[in-house]
Parts: structure tokens; C-alpha cells; sequence
């Protein structure tokens, strides 16, 4: 009877153990471990980014430098030069051309206000690229449907690295 | 008179199968309690092994932060980097694939920086379209970040996105 009791207690607090302590813990080192797999993936996602960023880096500082051997420290009157002959092969009309030079740290710039076919402006504004010496900073392009189906204003402002002065 | 124990009866031995279940409830225990150590055991451990994860993903967002807040000449290597893996005309063959037959731009501004961020004026005939468009914008792969403007949906829609380029699927 004695020995009855006993397996018989022994069974009620293995139970007890069990879905009080072991099910409870069970449950949240599943928990647990579903954030250990979540954590794994940001850190994977943080170190491809980190990666990403890196050869970004790497690729600018390349195609800077490619870009001031291909043109080195040109002038003003240069960069307008070049600006004016990218626009006058363009079939755009009214031309606005703006040439700032260097400012501090801040390299020479070209803002161009043109008005022509939508097409014509995106292919301008491609022209203003690091194989003719210019970094595109910002460019806009507004239909302007009044005028002729098509038609568009283009707004560009481009750096021009290791110019001016 | 003293009873005569001798002439007691002896109490029963212990049978076979009360051993055998008293040997089953010890084994019932002890694997209850090594169930119960092992839940424990794993828990700590997946819980050091997350926190140790989470701390090196948030040191590597940090690290990747710093890098990107460089010198001016660095930014501009970016932004040329940016340029030549984001020209306009690709940025908008990509916007193109995405416009519905009843939506149109009315204006596009693309900012180059370390990354491209686009902003537009939408056009749409319809709320429908609209939703078309929104549909197809996000699951883009060469668009993310993007943000909707307010859109009033009735009629003829005017509203604005903005959005990040994403230079790894330019090409």
C-alpha cells in the first residue's frame, strides 16, 4: 500500500513538474528560438546591406576618379562650353543654362531650364552624365499638356567634381 | 499481559507489481525533471544566442550607418555611383512598365544622392487605376520606401508618390 502511495505521488508531482515548469519552458524556448531565426535573418540583411554600401563606396570613389582623369579640373568657361554643347545637339527649346563655379567644398554646378518632347528631355538630361564630366543632382521633368501632347520642361542641376576656379 | 507479536500476523511484502509501478512513477519523475532541466537549458540558451544575434545585427546597422556618414568627396563618389547605375532613362523605362493605360505623370523629380529617391505627380482617370498603379508600384522590385500622398478618390485622381530607387535591380 505503501509502495502504492508512493508511485502514486510520485506520478502527481511528475505531472505537476511536467505542465507546470517543463511544458511552460518548452513553450518559450520555442519562442526563443523563433527569435534567434529572426535575428539571424536582420543580421544577415545587416551585413548584405553593409556590404552593398561598401562596394557602393568603392565603385563611386573608382568612377570619381576615372571621372577626374577624363576631364581634369576644367574651367568655367569649359563647363559652359561642354553644358552649351550637349543642349545645342538637343532638339529643345526655350534654354535657360546657369553655371555657378566652386563654392567652398561645394564643387561647380549647371542648373538647365529646356522645353521640348518628353523624350528629347530625358535624353538631354542622360547627356548631363560622368562621360561628359557632369553628376546629375536633381532633374524634373513637368508635363506640360497645354502646349502639345508630349511636350515637358525639364529642370536639371548637375556637379561638375574637381572644376572650376 | 504483553500480546504475543510472534503470533501476529506478518504485514504483507511489497508484490512484484506494486515494485513495478513504483519502479515506472520514479522513471515518470525523472523524466519529467530532466524534461523540465532540458526546457530550461534550452531556453537560456536560445535566449543568450537571440540576444547576442540581435546585439551584433543592431552594431552592424550602426557600423553601416557610420559608413554611410562620410566626407563630401565620398558622398559625391556615391552619388556618381548612384548616376551611373540609375540613369533617367532607366529609372523611367522602369516607371513606364509600371503605368496602367489610364494613368499618367503629370510631374517626376528625381533626387541622386547615395541612393535615388523619385517623387511623383500622378495623374489617374480613376480611383481604380490608381489602385492599379499602387498595386504594381509595390511589388515592384525596383522600388521601395514608398510613400502616398492623400488621394481624395473621387473622380479624376491628382495625387503624389515618393519612392526609393532600388540600383541593385537597374539592370
Amino acid at each position: 500500500v505503501i509502495a502504492r502511495r508512493i508511485a502514486l505521488s510520485l506520478i502527481a508531482a511528475a505531472a505537476l513538474l511536467y505542465f507546470a515548469l517543463a511544458l511552460p519552458r518548452q513553450r518559450a524556448a520555442g519562442a526563443a528560438a523563433d527569435d534567434h531565426r529572426r535575428a539571424r535573418a536582420a543580421l544577415q540583411e545587416a551585413r548584405a546591406e553593409a556590404a552593398a554600401v561598401q562596394r557602393h563606396r568603392q565603385e563611386g570613389a573608382r568612377l570619381l576618379a576615372a571621372l577626374a582623369q577624363a576631364s581634369p579640373n576644367p574651367t568655367l568657361p569649359q563647363i559652359r562650353t561642354r553644358a552649351l554643347q550637349i543642349i545645342g545637339a538637343a532638339p529643345v527649346s526655350n534654354v535657360r543654362l546657369t553655371v555657378t563655379d566652386r563654392q567652398g567644398a561645394t564643387p561647380p554646378s549647371v542648373r538647365v531650364h529646356a522645353q521640348g518632347s518628353f523624350l528629347d528631355l530625358v535624353s538631354l538630361a542622360s547627356r548631363f552624365d560622368p562621360d561628359h564630366g557632369f553628376v546629375l543632382g536633381e532633374v524634373r521633368l513637368t508635363a506640360t499638356r497645354d502646349r502639345e501632347p508630349g511636350a515637358a520642361t525639364l529642370e536639371l542641376a548637375a556637379l561638375v567634381p574637381g572644376g572650376g576656379q | 499481559m504483553r500480546p504475543d507479536f510472534s503470533a501476529q500476523p506478518r504485514p504483507p511484502r511489497a508484490s512484484f507489481a506494486d515494485l513495478a509501478l513504483l519502479a515506472t512513477a520514479g522513471f515518470v519523475f525523472l523524466s519529467a525533471a530532466w524534461t523540465s532541466w532540458r526546457a530550461s537549458d534550452r531556453l537560456s540558451e536560445y535566449r543568450a544566442a537571440a540576444a547576442q544575434t540581435w546585439a551584433a545585427a543592431k552594431a552592424e546597422r550602426r557600423a553601416s550607418v557610420h559608413r554611410h556618414a562620410r566626407s563630401p568627396r565620398a558622398a559625391l563618389g556615391a552619388q556618381v555611383a548612384t548616376v551611373f547605375h540609375a540613369s533617367p532613362p532607366v529609372v523611367l523605362r522602369d516607371l513606364q512598365d509600371l503605368l496602367p493605360a489610364d494613368v499618367r505623370l503629370a510631374s517626376i523629380r528625381l533626387e541622386y544622392g547615395a541612393g535615388l529617391r523619385v517623387w511623383l505627380q500622378v495623374v489617374a482617370r480613376d480611383p481604380a487605376a490608381y489602385d492599379q498603379f499602387v498595386d504594381r508600384l509595390t511589388v515592384s522590385p525596383h522600388f521601395d520606401a514608398i510613400v502616398l500622398g492623400s488621394e481624395s478618390r473621387s473622380g479624376e485622381m491628382t495625387t503624389s508618390i515618393a519612392a526609393s530607387y532600388r540600383e541593385g535591380h537597374a539592370q
